[in-house]
């Protein structure tokens, strides 16, 4: 089974992905005096930018309206930092690449790991938050680690396509970064999806990241996890982003290098 | 094999290419691999070669894993490290110390295996403090050092190493490179690529070739170099020469030797230097093109980025095949200023001996200097004519030895054989020039050639010595003989001397010259003397000084009946002014005893250790010397005759002094007595100025003579016929000729009136002289005295003399013109002033006989000379007193009738002539009157000069 040997190989050089993120993520905080504090300062500064714009300049009166967007915007930033790095990824890792016999989805796989690493520090210091907004969310944080692992699936399988993509297309970058504006704003992250209009609603079947991020604001703010359509979406666009990538990958990882 | 680790079966790897040509996008698969196979034994090391883009790196590559190939396998059994890229996956944030766990953990180590190593990789990158700095603060050589303390530290089995050593500083590359040896050591597999082919011929065993993909050699890699310069060599910048045992490549400024398939040369092997500005530039740094290229001759050309100069070089292989003709000129575009430049060749370490025209030795055992600095070994003579190394064994066969000749005379080149570091590990011969100060020819804007060097190659040591024997420059000595016994010897120390049946007859310095130009000095002993052509019986030497348009060319011939002829000729390429020619044969100082075709004497006195010298002025019209030994002693030296046969005058002298002389042979500082015969040119006006071509200046025969033939020495000296055939110049020469019809007579003798009445000499000792006060260049004043110069006799009449005398150094000439009058003799002084000349005083003297004991002035009365003689204090001068006549009286009746009154007169109109009376010195004893003359203006320009006109009134 050629996945299983991909499985292997990355496993015996588990090595050289533990160095690869630990160089992503210095590359990221290395420079700066703070460094890794800055993971948890974010989500509290967002918080309060948010209850800022939206509490006193446009006086909503959604209950715990900062809470509610962050539950989506903390999994929308790993998901969507993961992708961007890895457009650009190879390009970037050329020399790795060509120094180091490093199998090439180790790099777009480092990638969305240190992004996960982020996500985590960040939903950790924030799950208190959550916890003391909305008791019942503590009940839901026995399938968390569930939607987790699935969502970093879904955000790997997509990176690894996009981060193959790149290397041939190199407009994708471009087309990414204004995607990115338009699958924001598409996505229930200011808003929840039961405030899509009736009209509207395939947008949240159309967009295969708007259902992990259903899912997290259900369990995070919503503190329920009762839904079996959104469950379905969650494993089943996993399953296919990782079909589609390792398909990618056993069709194009021979030529890389050579493109890049 | 059966242990192969690397195992390449039909590899083909293609790269898609996009052009983009008219607007149109079109792909093409370029294959930058073709079947390739390979199979690379454990432990081996494998060199890759090739022009860029052959596939090099492609294939290490494959060879790593990060390339698949498209067709065919790839195997690998061992653990691999790569250095591909220097600082790949640097951190450049992250300091030394953290890199290294960063990088060693994408080499796939484990935290407690980068701990164990750790130290060991910090002490290989010997980074001190910075070890602990963000590595974007390293310099390159830094940065290459951790790169590859990181990549061997990884405990690779096999090691690729890409073209790294063309970044980083010396210090580095030879560490790395040190470092690659000891894995080599160690029985790693390491496949190297690089472009430095040397460096790849002396780490790998093995190698390939590649080209456009495919291998197209493969064996071992001495051959796969050979056959990389044979096949792709002369494209650029690379030139070969080949054809013997003897061969050469000229790489993008480097000369690489070969002998059969040995290379001769490591490292930069021949290369050139220029210093400029401060700076120092290697050819190698240079960006040569080939002008023309044959298998014999190569021409290319060098072009520096940083400084205007160009340099040109001629390679050319010799018919023989054992000799390569290396011409350098160097073009200097604009003006930039020049240190100066060396021609550096770096041998093997293999060869243990070296030599030069004055020794031949082993190596020290302590060869390569362990500080950046290389030694010099041979001797700071600079004139040897070659220097070469031998004694090296190669691998296959003993090494040929190796001789390195330079032809260019270029003021400060010296040749030396040097060890370098150890580091490069090599022997260097060398041809340097360094610019001496205020020497600005070599700023001049044009081309010049500065190096013509041979590089030779004898694969015997009869081949080596034969050519020793008649280089240039002599290592072993040669002489010229004839069979009875006569020989002359040039020997390593461009000395030539004289053998009498094994005895050595002149002094280690033998045969000298010297002569003025530009106000200093040139001894043939500072020259560079070579020995040209010998046949039997005649020997040709050339002596050219450093920077001077003037050459002599000495021969020597042996004549029928023992007789050797020495002749000095003067080449001069351009019109130039030389003055004081002087030769000079330095013979033992058992020679205490002289003799002239007119006189004989002795020279035996005491020496001190000093240089002192008192010359014998021997003045022999005939310019003929003779010298023997004090009393025959036990060594049985023959009896010597020089004779100046040349056209002109010269002042001859024979002294006795202690010269300082330096043996080769033993390295001391001897100091040596030496009886010398010395001939000088006296100045003239045709010798002033010398046209452009050869002139003989000095033209002499030397006659031994055995001690059976003791009497035919002085026979000969005495006669008035020269011991060979020819003209002779003597019937012009002074001689003792006498005037006067009465009883008062003029006698001239050697630059002396002489006054008798009947027999008796009214004068005595100087008699009737000239002497004048003169300063040299050097502001060293002396009196040249009328006795002291050459004199020839111009006319000679019975009633009138007109003689001419010159003094040795001093640009002017005397004539003497002395007419008998009826009751005087009438003694006209002229002076010819050759060159501008410095006089101070001049004066015109009657040394009187000590029977005069009174004098007067004038008409007054007559006063008494004091008894005693060294009395300073008295001395009468009538300064600006007009006096224009001094009488001198005898009183004793016994002696008035032999010696009558006499007046001396000075007749010359201006006269500002001070008189003088004294007592000479208890030596001489004489009465002094005469007339002096005190020169305000003491230059004196060129032209006719009144000097004296006077009388003596009897």
């Amino acid at each position: 089974m050629p996945i299983l040997k991909v499985f292997k190989n990355l496993i015996s050089r588990r090595q050289v992905l533990f160095g690869l993120v630990i160089r992503n993520l210095n590359e990221r905080y290395g420079g700066s005096s703070l460094g890794m504090l800055w993971v948890l300062i974010t989500p509290f500064l967002i918080m309060l930018a948010i209850s800022f714009v939206f509490g006193k300049i446009m006086g909503s009166e959604m209950p715990n309206l900062p809470l509610l967007i962050l539950s989506a915007l903390l999994p929308w930033f790993f998901f969507i930092n993961s992708i961007c790095e890895s457009v650009n990824a190879f390009k970037q890792h050329k020399d790795i690449l060509t120094q180091f016999a490093v199998p090439k989805e180790m790099i777009p796989l480092s990638i969305v790991i240190s992004n996960l690493i982020i996500f985590l520090l960040s939903l950790a210091i924030m799950l208190p938050v959550f916890i003391i907004s909305n008791n019942r969310v503590i009940y839901c944080l026995a399938v968390l680690p569930l939607l987790i692992i699935l969502h970093f699936i879904f955000t790997l399988g997509i990176s690894i396509i996009f981060s193959i993509v790149g290397v041939y297309f190199r407009d994708l970058a471009q087309v990414i970064n204004v995607g990115v504006m338009f699958f924001f704003w598409i996505t229930p992250i200011f808003y929840s999806s039961d405030m899509i209009p009736k009209g509207y609603a395939w947008l949240n079947l159309a967009n295969p990241a708007a259902p992990y991020i259903n899912m997290y604001r259900m369990l995070l703010y919503k503190g329920d996890f009762l839904d079996p359509y959104l469950w379905f979406f969650c494993i089943f666009f996993a399953v296919l982003s990782m079909v589609i990538a390792f398909y990618l990958i056993r069709l194009k990882s021979n030529d890389l290098l050579k493109n890049i | 094999m059966a242990d192969v680790v690397v195992l390449l079966k039909d590899v083909w790897l293609k790269y898609r290419v996009d052009f983009k040509e008219h607007g149109k996008v079109s792909h093409e698969d370029f294959w930058a691999l073709k079947g390739v196979n390979l199979e690379i034994g454990h432990g081996q090391t494998f060199g890759i070669i090739g022009e860029n883009g052959a596939g090099k790196t492609t294939l290490l590559k494959v060879i790593a894993g990060m390339l698949t190939p498209d067709k065919g396998s790839v195997q690998v059994k061992r653990k691999i490290s790569t250095l591909l890229e220097i600082g790949a996956g640097f951190q450049k944030e992250l300091t030394g110390s953290e890199n290294i766990y960063l990088i060693s953990s994408l080499f796939g180590l484990k935290k407690e295996q980068i701990q164990a190593r750790y130290e060991s990789m910090v002490k290989f990158a010997a980074l001190d403090r910075f070890i602990n700095a963000p590595v974007k603060c390293y310099s390159q050589g830094m940065y290459m050092r951790l790169a590859f303390a990181i990549a061997i530290h990884v405990d690779p089995d096999i090691l690729l190493i890409d073209d790294i050593f063309v970044v980083g500083d010396t210090y580095t590359q030879h560490k790395c490179m040190d470092k690659m040896f000891e894995l080599r050591e160690q029985g790693k597999t390491i496949i190297f690529v690089s472009h430095e082919l040397e460096l790849v011929k002396r780490f790998c065993r093995r190698g390939i070739l590649l080209k456009d993909g495919s291998i197209i050699k493969d064996g071992q890699l001495k051959e796969v170099v050979g056959f990389y310069f044979k096949t792709i060599g002369d494209k650029k910048g690379i030139g070969i020469l080949s054809g013997g045992r003897l061969g050469a490549v000229f790489n993008n400024g480097k000369l690489m030797l070969n002998w059969d398939d040995e290379s001769l040369t490591k490292e930069q092997g021949g290369y050139l230097e220029v210093l400029s500005n401060g700076n120092s530039y290697s050819s190698l740094q240079a960006d040569w093109q080939i002008i023309e290229s044959s298998p014999g001759k190569v021409i290319l050309e060098g072009r520096y980025w940083e400084i205007p100069i160009l340099q040109i070089c001629y390679l050319e292989l010799s018919k023989d095949l054992h000799e390569i003709d290396f011409k350098v000129e160097l073009e200097v575009k604009e003006g930039c200023t020049f240190q100066g430049c060396a021609l550096i060749f770096m041998f093997r370490e293999d060869y243990l001996q070296w030599f030069d025209p004055f020794s031949r030795e082993l190596f020290n055992i302590i060869d390569f200097n362990d500080e950046l600095s290389w030694t010099r070994v041979s001797s700071d003579k600079t004139d040897a004519g070659f220097i070469g190394l031998s004694g090296g064994a190669g691998t296959n066969c003993t090494l040929p030895s190796v001789v390195l000749e330079d032809d260019v005379v270029v003021s400060g080149k010296v040749l030396q054989v040097k060890n370098t570091d150890r580091v490069f590990k090599s022997r260097v011969l060398e041809s340097r020039i360094m610019r001496k100060k205020n020497d600005f020819t070599m700023d001049k804007i044009g081309r010049r050639l500065l190096f013509h060097a041979k590089i030779r190659a004898f694969d015997t040591a009869e081949k080596l010595v034969r050519f020793a024997e008649d280089a240039p420059g002599l290592m072993i000595p040669k002489a010229i003989s004839i069979n009875n016994g006569l020989e002359l010897t040039a020997d390593v120390n461009h000395r030539i001397s004289l053998y009498w049946e094994k005895k050595q007859i002149t002094s280690s310095k033998g045969f000298q010259t010297s002569f003025y130009h530009n106000n200093q000095i040139y001894h043939s002993s500072d020259g560079l003397l070579k020995i040209h052509r010998v046949r039997e019986g005649f020997l040709e030497a050339t002596i050219e000084w450093d920077g001077l348009a003037i050459k002599q060319i000495w021969t020597f011939e042996l004549l029928k009946d023992g007789l050797l002829r020495w002749r000095v000729f003067m080449e001069v390429s351009q019109k130039s002014k030389i003055k004081n020619n002087e030769c000079n044969i330095m013979f033992r100082p058992e020679y205490g005893e002289w003799i002239s075709s007119k006189d004989e004497g002795s020279i035996s006195q005491e020496l001190n250790a000093t240089d002192c010298r008192d010359i014998i002025m021997i003045n022999d019209p005939y310019g003929i010397i003779g010298l023997k030994t004090v009393k025959l002693d036990s060594l049985g030296l023959p009896s010597v005759l020089v004779h100046d046969k040349s056209n002109y005058l010269k002042f001859n002298s024979v002294w006795k002094s202690v010269d300082k002389n330096v043996s080769f042979y033993d390295s001391l500082h001897k100091t040596e007595q030496v009886t010398n015969i010395n001939f000088l040119d006296l100045p003239s006006k045709e010798q002033v100025e010398f046209p452009i071509g050869a002139h003989l200046i000095y033209d002499g025969i030397i006659l031994i003579a055995s001690k059976n033939k003791q009497e035919d020495y002085k026979k000969i000296a005495l006669t008035d016929k020269p011991p060979y055939s020819g003209s002779s110049k003597i019937n012009t020469l002074s001689d003792d000729i006498t005037i006067g019809e009465t009883d008062y007579k003029f006698n001239f003798l050697k630059g002396r009136g002489r006054l008798f009445f009947k027999e008796n000499e009214a004068t005595s000792n100087f008699g009737i002289y000239t002497s004048l006060y003169s300063k040299d260049f050097h502001d060293t004043g002396r009196w040249y005295v009328s006795l002291e110069a050459i004199w020839e006799v111009l006319v000679f009449t019975k009633d009138r003399i007109l003689v001419r005398g010159s003094w040795p150094y001093l640009p002017l000439v005397q004539t003497w013109e002395i007419k008998s009058k009826k009751n005087l003799f009438l003694w006209n002084v002229d002076m010819e002033v050759l060159e501008t000349v410095n006089i101070a005083k001049q004066q015109a003297f009657f040394m009187a006989s000590a029977q005069y004991e009174s004098w007067s002035v004038a008409d007054q009365e007559k006063q008494l000379f004091p008894e005693e003689f060294d009395l300073s204090e008295w001395k009468n001068l009538y300064r600006n007193k007009e006096i224009r006549r001094l009488n001198i009286y005898s009183e004793a009746p016994s002696v008035i009738s032999s010696f009558p009154t006499f007046g001396f007169v000075s007749s010359q109109k201006e006269n500002n002539f001070d008189a003088i009376v004294e007592n000479a010195n208890s030596i001489y004893k004489s009465r002094v009157i005469g007339f002096e003359r005190t020169l305000d203006c003491q230059r004196i320009e060129p032209g006719l000069y009144k000097y004296f006109q006077g009388a003596i009134e009897f």
